[in-house]
């Protein structure tokens, strides 16, 4: 087998065991805001909407780097500036259901002529990964909601 | 002849006095100011020989009938400001108001002042409120004062104009002639003044720049994430994932 097969195989390997530890966790679970609906996701995501569609997606990713919460942060903020995102307040510290520390960044983004308040959690609930929380809703709508959702954030677990 | 002479000197010295008159609660009656009453006639005073309430007192004006010069600066972030420039001049058109001047985002209109607070409140609607500044001036003495000075400006005026039937000499007809001409320029004068104050107190300035949220000018395009989980988040994505 050559270097780059075997190393393939590894990869892969390693994947599917951070795909089994993950899936052995159970499905991503949160008490949502008031008026979210719950939509058919899957176990390692979580998708909900308002009926005036105000939308949260929790997501996790795999985080081979192994970056710091600091340093994820802030080459998250850089990126999202760059694509015009502003930002729209002080950052927060939230913590999850086990205790995790985390950030919730709020910005306005405009989209397609419209403007939008974007707030996204970012949390390292262990190492290699990051789980991130997302929450979308026309600027209007934005303001009301995010309190609770972030409250709703004390709830992430899983 | 000397009646006369005496007649055109001592308008000459009250028209004098028309530029040094008092502006305000202690304005010179306007006789007085013009010379055109008697000032050594006694004040008249009620039965306990107390001097009367001077007209200024009697006649000061409510809150209600201030007269006031108001205006608006409004800043507003929204999503496209051209479109938002296009409805505020509908807006203000519809309402009976005008565009003064209009330059990019920025905008300064005059509204009708019944027209003013309805505009305002229109005007924040269009998105979010960055700055709103509003004031009244209070310009009821500054008017009462002009109306005041044109007023007796006017009545000598009349004054001087049948004086000038009654000039036999050459030497009065001139001076009569040169205080006519001048005084009926600061009549003119007055006259601008005043149409402009009360075009300000009817029609409010209204000044309103719209902005595009900061960073909306930015390329949609950029030199993508070296970390893919970055390049997956966002409001676009959350938007086109549902």
């Amino acid at each position: 087998m050559s270097f780059a097969a075997s190393e393939r195989l590894v990869r892969t390997a390693l994947l599917l065991a951070l795909a089994f530890g993950l899936a052995a966790c159970g499905s991503l679970r949160m008490d949502l805001p008031p008026s979210f609906l719950k939509l058919t996701s899957g176990e390692r995501e979580l998708k909900a909407t308002t009926a005036d569609d105000a939308r949260l997606w929790v997501r996790e990713f795999g985080d081979p780097e192994r970056g710091d919460l600091a340093f994820w942060v802030q080459a998250l903020r850089y990126d999202l500036e760059a694509r015009g995102y502003r930002p729209d307040a002080e950052a927060a510290l939230v913590r999850d259901a086990a205790g995790n520390a985390g950030e919730l960044h709020r910005f306005s983004a405009l989209l397609e002529g419209r403007e939008y308040g974007y707030a996204i959690a970012v949390f390292l609930p262990s190492p290699g990964l990051v789980r991130v929380a997302e929450f979308v809703a026309p600027r209007e709508r934005f303001d009301e909601l995010v309190p609770a959702v972030r409250d709703a954030l004390a709830t992430l677990g899983g | 002849m000397a009646a006369v002479a005496q007649a055109i000197a001592s308008i000459v010295v009250c028209l004098g006095l028309v530029s040094c008159a008092v502006i305000g609660a202690d304005a010179m009656p306007a006789e007085k100011a013009y010379g055109l009453v008697d000032s050594s006639a006694p004040e008249a005073s009620d039965a306990a020989g107390a001097p009367a309430a001077t007209p200024d007192a009697a006649s000061a004006p409510s809150l209600r009938e201030r007269l006031l010069v108001r205006s608006a600066e409004l800043g507003l972030e929204v999503a496209r400001p051209e479109d938002a420039v296009a409805r505020c001049e509908t807006l203000i058109e519809g309402k009976g108001g005008w565009v003064e001047r209009r330059d990019g985002g920025k905008l300064v209109a005059r509204v009708p002042v019944d027209a003013f607070e309805s505009v305002l409140g229109e005007l924040r609607g269009f998105g979010r409120v960055l700055r709103d500044v509003v004031q009244a001036e209070d310009v009821t003495e500054q008017h009462r004062d002009l109306v005041i000075r044109l007023d007796n400006a006017k009545r000598a005026r009349e004054r001087l104009l049948a004086l000038l039937e009654k000039a036999e000499k050459v030497e009065d007809l001139l001076k009569i002639e040169s205080e006519l001409r001048r005084l009926t320029e600061e009549i003119e004068s007055m006259t601008a003044v005043l149409q402009n104050l009360d075009g300000r107190i009817a029609h409010a300035r209204v000044a309103v720049e719209f902005r595009a949220p900061a960073g909306a000018d930015r390329p949609a395009r950029r030199r993508p994430s070296r970390f893919e989980w970055i390049n997956r988040v966002g409001a676009e994505h959350v938007l086109r994932s549902f």
